[in-house]
């Protein structure tokens, strides 16, 4: 036990608020975006739109003359250097591409000059040929023997293998009775940090400095990468000081953002900022590595696990970066965490013509957790053990006890954590329920606390004390929301007894801090922290030798309280002591190194690798909808031994944020590829929970004390993210009785999986009732026979108008004729409401008019009113709140407007504007050039790609978008009628079933305005019914639709309506299945005839079958809601 | 095209490209850093400003478009300070970017609360347009709370 195993406490251990929060509440906090520079120049870069392809030649003349262009570089006017990335023996990365680039957006040129407009003016103007090679988007194809080598000195394509064996195998084998085989997946989850990369840099030539602002948790890492990349000294690359918007681990190491703002200020000493746009932080940074894993594991005949067997395949993309060591990692900490006889690791790190993802919160520990966390659950069950009785029994949690790699548990609460998940989750009553959509689950995990590696665990520390009685501390931590910072302060003002608010911190700053390696594999609290901690304890001595000596006493005789020295009556404060040990009036400076113990990694893997170990327990409580596949989180208990808690506060955020991360990670989140290229590049279409989707989390924190850390406290930040996945994935299990091994698990992937269970059928309809749906079948058909290859190889682009004038004149009259004359007269105009869309769609590049009507001034069309005779009017210029705020606006639609986006968005958007927008295709807002977006002669390329979600089921002609309005999908059932006027030719009324033409394209001329949108007094008087199927509160229909009905509980069926959102290019009324239930009393089997005529009517593409059965599980389940039905 | 914005209280004449985005004007011209850009195309909440006295994404609000009042985090503390001491004691920011944001769109919700209790699964669904990747959104919903509850006395 050590010496202060229980002191009084002033501030460590107690809820200390960030001590940032002044400046990040006010919005003073600088980011590197708020920061300007005087004569900055803006940098860009040109990619590669190939995956894999040779570089014939660059043509930067044209570039060059552009005016205002200040550089143009090509990987020949930089160092013939490699980054070192994690680490030198894996170096493999050029700052810009050297004859070969190996991934689209690999970058191939940069541009700075005077501004935006002329940088971008000289990208375009650089002329790359290209020979395009056969490329490998995923590891199956780079495996394959005729695959082309990504680089020329690994010809196999493997970056990195790892065979590890622990134990005798033949011993674990032989005592397995039990043993289960699985294949696990994990998907690439994408940081999306709120900040997107932003770099300042600039070469102060007159002191030869390099100076950057560019967020980082270890800017350290880069300051090293920098320095080496341009042939400089360490000392000549100064990382300033800045607020760090989120990193985890996706800026622990250098990018690229960084090295390229470098070398252009290095080539026109003037400051550059590079900034990315949301767009290329999903395409064209850091990501996880996705993993493959076959596991074998066993255990014998009373439960005790034996062995253990691992082949797995990791997606390294075109370089290397965290790939290979989290691969090795990842093959140790798999092994690491129960008690095998005998463990067998084999593993390939694969090259792929993809962006290269890196580390990720939970580094190497993430996927292998998720695995086999969820692989126990699978034995468990077939030995009929209970999961947490299982994991009690075989968990590595004894102190002292040794794990098979050499893991050796300092302290564990693991038990304890086990224990409290159970008793808080209402663990023993919920597991015999289960099934039927309700489900608990459990996981438990091991973590490191550091690597007992020298970068790691060596870290130095300076402190300032002033004679005013303050304090300076001056540490190279990294801070990116973590707070390292806030802990810092804390251990300073514990040791020396001083107000926390009388501490400061100077942190990152190159110049004004020592070295600290930053934050990374959870060290930040352990390196950092006992780092500050021993530098206090210095300075404390420091300062009673000085008391002494002034007092002419013996040093023990002096005692330390409240920031002052004692003897006898004798008072010292800080501020005192300070003024008398410094010199000349100046602040007393201490520094001091911490070196914590460290080794060389052990070839064979087998070694204690981490000063001291984390555990925890976490418990989930699901619901899942039979209907649809979509999950609900209930409740997540998060048990949590990491030793001493230095800052609850700040720790259970840590906890609360792991775990929502975490659920994201098994939910929803994954960057999909389409041959190589990232589709999902925005944050509409990267699922991430938003608050209603993210449950309360309850945080337990079981104390431990094994005296190895600062105070007792262990690392916390990974292994909240490691531990909820797979408690989710189990507790999914659990609800639906039947297992999915591949994440992230999708409303798309549950449904299957459950029809699976139930031996339904997986195909919807088909083709074959239709005969004019054959040509689309005929062309969907050759799409794989090389229709798709030719149209995206060769088909002629026509590009749009160029955008460059954009937005030319906004008008905004105030009254609807004044409107409709302006709109008549500037054409090309449109009429403006939110511009919640139009906005959008111009910086998405999608063609808009250069003059824009607001209707925001034109109150008459905002106006809510009920008419006399019980109908409804709603202007068109109202917004959504206002829709959803108006008492005489029925039910029904304000139901559907509480799901449409949020608050944000629904103040400016219209109800025009929502009827109006346009499709939301993720191909062809995201820049591909498709068929809608860039002419006939292009595919749609959601025929070959990922249509899981947003695409269509039925109806669909070459493209396979559909409507985004969901209030057109409600108003349709409702028989709205649109009121449309122009100049030319007055007032029209159209029923809205013909307002659409197209997925989200309106027979709208360009002279038209909507003005109002009626609903009679007979459909208001009708019971309606809304349902969407969204993969995140707010997002975009995968399925909406609207049921109607008059008085529908009197037995009858009269007066049907049934409407389908998101299914089909226009929405669409169903108006076969109005028939069938017209008239009719309302039985479960005439509703099952209904679901089953209107799915064989479908034709789904081959991945959105299971869109069709949600949808019509959905209609049932309304129908059957509206009408009252008895289910049986 | 000239034009006179009120922020935070201020009359601001500022020079307005027809096409220029409210979150633009205040950044670049205003040097009102504290709003942040994110995504630019209304997805993710931290560009959020009240005008009049509700939220908007200020990356898809065209600045000749602005008439009301506008509010930004640079004006909040003077108006909400109780809020932005909640966010720092529950734990309603990380990394902080996001932040500004969330003040405001939180700033809005305890004002239409006004008095009446606010659940979470209302707060929740008020947030729902404003992305943390950092605190789980727990934090950030106790501190709306928080500061819901010690406006109530004043109000009744």
């Amino acid at each position: 036990m050590p010496r202060d195993a229980r002191p009084r406490r002033r501030v460590i251990g107690r809820p200390v608020k960030p001590v940032d929060s002044e400046a990040v509440t006010t919005g003073a906090a600088a980011y590197a975006a708020d920061i300007r520079l005087p004569d900055e120049l803006a940098g860009g870069v040109l990619r590669s739109p190939h995956p894999h392809a040779r570089i014939m030649s660059i043509d930067v003349a044209r570039a060059s003359r552009v005016p205002g262009v200040h550089a143009v570089l090509t990987a020949a006017d930089l160092p013939d250097r490699k980054y070192i990335d994690y680490r030198p023996q894996d170096a493999d990365r050029y700052p810009l591409a050297r004859d070969v680039v190996r991934h689209i957006g690999d970058p191939v040129a940069i541009v700075a000059a005077e501004s935006t407009e002329a940088m971008r003016q000289a990208l375009e103007a650089i002329r790359v040929r290209y020979r395009r090679l056969p490329a490998a988007p995923d590891v199956a194809a780079a495996l394959s023997p005729s695959a082309r080598p990504i680089h020329a000195q690994q010809p196999d394509n493997v970056a990195k293998r790892v065979h590890r064996q622990f134990g005798d195998p033949a011993e674990g084998t032989v005592q397995s009775t039990h043993r289960i085989r699985a294949h696990y997946q994990s998907g690439r989850q994408a940081h999306a940090t709120m900040e997107p990369h932003t770099v300042l840099a600039h070469w102060d030539g007159s002191a030869q400095r390099l100076d950057m602002w560019a967020p980082s948790q270890a800017p350290r890492v880069l300051q090293r990468d920098l320095a080496q990349l341009f042939g400089l000294e360490l000392g000549q690359v100064r990382m300033h000081e800045l607020t760090v918007g989120g990193d985890f681990g996706g800026r622990t190491q250098i990018s690229s953002t960084e090295a390229l703002a470098a070398a252009l200020t290095l080539a026109t000493g003037r400051p550059v900022r590079l900034a990315q746009t949301r767009a290329e932080e999903f395409a064209f940074t850091k990501s996880r590595l996705s993993w493959d894993l076959d596991l074998e594991l066993g255990c014998d005949g009373d439960g005790r696990l034996t062995h253990l067997e691992a082949d797995f395949d990791v997606d390294n993309g075109a370089y290397n970066q965290a790939g290979p060591g989290e691969m090795e990692y990842g093959s140790i900490a798999l092994g690491s965490s129960y008690r095998w006889r005998s463990y067998r690791a084999r593993g390939r790190c694969v090259y792929t013509n993809k962006q290269p993802p890196s580390s990720f919160r939970g580094a190497g520990g993430y996927a292998v957790t998720w695995a086999l966390e969820c692989a126990v659950d699978e034995l468990a069950e077939q030995l009929g053990i209970d999961p947490i009785d299982f994991r009690l029994m075989n968990a590595l949690c004894e102190t002292g006890e040794r794990s098979i790699t050499g893991w050796q548990v300092k302290s564990s609460g693991l038990e304890a954590c086990l224990n409290e998940v159970r008793e808080r989750i209402g663990w023993d009553a919920k597991r015999l329920e289960g099934g039927n959509g309700r489900g608990v689950g459990v996981a438990c995990s091991v973590h490191v606390t550091a690597l007992k590696r020298d970068y790691m665990v060596r870290s130095q520390a300076a402190i300032d004390i002033h004679p005013d009685g303050t304090v300076t501390l001056r540490s190279g931590v990294g801070d990116a929301g973590t707070g390292q910072k806030t802990l810092l302060c804390q251990t300073v003002a514990e040791v020396l007894g001083v107000d926390l608010a009388d501490v400061r911190i100077i942190s990152t700053d190159t110049s004004r801090t020592p070295h600290d390696a930053g934050a990374g594999a959870s060290r930040g609290t352990f390196t950092s922290v006992s780092t500050v901690k021993q530098l206090s304890d210095k300075a404390r001595s420091a300062l009673v030798a000085t008391a002494a000596d002034k007092l002419h006493v013996d040093p023990s005789s002096v005692r330390w309280e409240d920031g002052a020295a004692l003897h006898g009556e004798d008072v010292l404060t800080l501020g005192d002591l300070a003024a008398l040990a410094a010199e000349s009036g100046g602040p007393l400076t201490i520094e001091d190194e911490f070196v914590g113990e460290s080794a060389e990694p052990n070839p064979d893997g087998l070694e204690d690798i981490s000063p001291t170990y984390s555990f925890a327990a976490h418990g989930v409580e699901v619901a899942v909808d039979e209907a649809t596949g979509a999950v609900q989180v209930l409740r997540v208990v998060a048990a949590h031994d990491s030793g001493t808690i230095l800052n609850p506060l700040t720790a259970r955020g840590q906890v609360e944020g792991g775990v929502v991360m975490g659920i994201g990670a098994v939910l929803s989140e994954e960057l999909i590829f389409d041959a190589g290229r990232v589709v999902n590049t925005s944050y509409v279409d990267y699922a991430i929970p938003r608050s209603p989707d993210a449950p309360n989390i309850e945080t337990v924190f079981i104390p431990s004390d094994d005296g190895v850390g600062p105070f007792g406290a262990k690392g916390l930040g990974e292994i909240t993210l490691l531990t909820v996945g797979p408690a989710l994935t189990n507790a999914i299990a659990h609800a639906i009785g039947t297992r999915i091994r591949h994440a992230p698990l999708t409303p798309d992937k549950v449904l299957t999986a459950i029809r699976k269970r139930d031996e339904s059928p997986h195909r919807a309809g088909s083709v074959g009732w239709n005969p004019k749906r054959w040509w689309i079948a005929g062309m969907r058909a050759l799409y794989p026979r090389g229709l798709h290859r030719v149209l995206h190889r060769y088909g002629r682009l026509r590009r749009p108008a160029p955008t460059d004038d954009g937005i030319r004149a906004v008008h905004a009259p105030s009254t609807v004729p004044e409107a409709l004359a302006t709109l008549a007269r500037e054409r090309p105009a449109a009429p403006l409401g939110g511009g919640t869309d139009l906005l959008v769609r111009e910086r998405q590049g999608l063609p808009i008019a250069p003059v824009l009507v607001s209707t925001a001034a034109c109150h008459d069309l905002a106006a809510i009113r009920r008419t006399p005779d019980g109908g409804l009017q709603l202007g068109g210029a109202a917004t959504l709140t206002a829709l959803l705020d108006h008492r005489d606006v029925d039910e029904v639609l304000r139901s559907t407007i509480a799901e449409i986006a949020a608050p944000g968005i629904r103040n400016a958007a219209t109800l025009a504007g929502n009827l109006c927008q346009e499709k939301r295709c993720w191909f062809f807002r995201n820049g591909f050039d498709c068929y809608k977006r860039s002419g006939v002669l292009r595919p749609c390329y959601a025929v070959m790609g990922d249509h899981r979600f947003y695409h269509a089921v039925e109806g669909a002609h070459r493209c396979q978008a559909v409507t985004p309005s969901d209030l057109a999908t409600t108003l349709l059932a409702l028989d709205a009628s649109v009121h449309v006027q122009s100049s030319s030719r007055g007032s029209q009324v159209r029923d809205i079933d013909k307002l659409y033409t197209g997925p989200g394209e309106v027979a709208l001329r360009e002279d038209e305005l909507i003005t109002r949108v009626t609903i009679s007094p007979a459909a208001r008087s009708r019971r309606s019914l809304y349902r969407k199927l969204a993969l995140w509160h707010g997002g975009f229909a995968v399925a909406a639709l609207c049921v109607s009905a008059a008085d529908p509980t009197a037995g009858q069926a009269r007066d049907v309506r049934i409407s389908l959102g998101g299914v089909s290019p226009r929405p669409q009324r169903v108006t076969r299945l109005e028939k069938m239930l017209e008239g009719h009393r309302i039985t479960a089997e005439l509703l099952d005839r209904c679901s089953a005529d209107w799915l064989a009517r479908t034709y789904p593409l081959p991945g959105n079958h299971w869109k069709a059965f949600a949808t019509s599980n959905l209609l049932h389940r309304a129908l059957r809601d509206l009408f009252g039905a008895d289910p049986g | 095209m000239r034009k006179t914005l009120v922020v935070n209280g201020s009359s601001h004449a500022v020079d307005v490209r027809p096409g220029e985005r409210l979150l633009s004007v205040l950044r670049e011209q205003l040097g009102l850093t504290g709003t942040k850009e994110g995504c630019s195309v209304g997805d993710c909440g931290a560009c959020t400003v009240v005008i009049g006295d509700v939220p908007h994404l200020s990356c898809v609000t065209l600045a000749t478009t602005v008439g009301d009042p506008v509010l930004t985090v640079e004006g909040l503390a003077e108006v909400a300070a109780a809020l932005l001491e909640a966010f720092a004691e529950e734990g309603g920011f990380q990394c902080g970017f996001c932040t500004p944001g969330q003040l405001l769109t939180a700033h809005c919700i305890i004002q239409r609360a006004s008095g009446e209790h606010a659940d979470d699964e209302e707060i929740r669904r008020q947030l729902a347009g404003n992305i943390c990747r950092c605190t789980g959104y727990t934090g950030i919903v106790r501190a709306i709370r928080r500061a819901a509850q010690a406006r109530q006395p004043e109000e009744q």
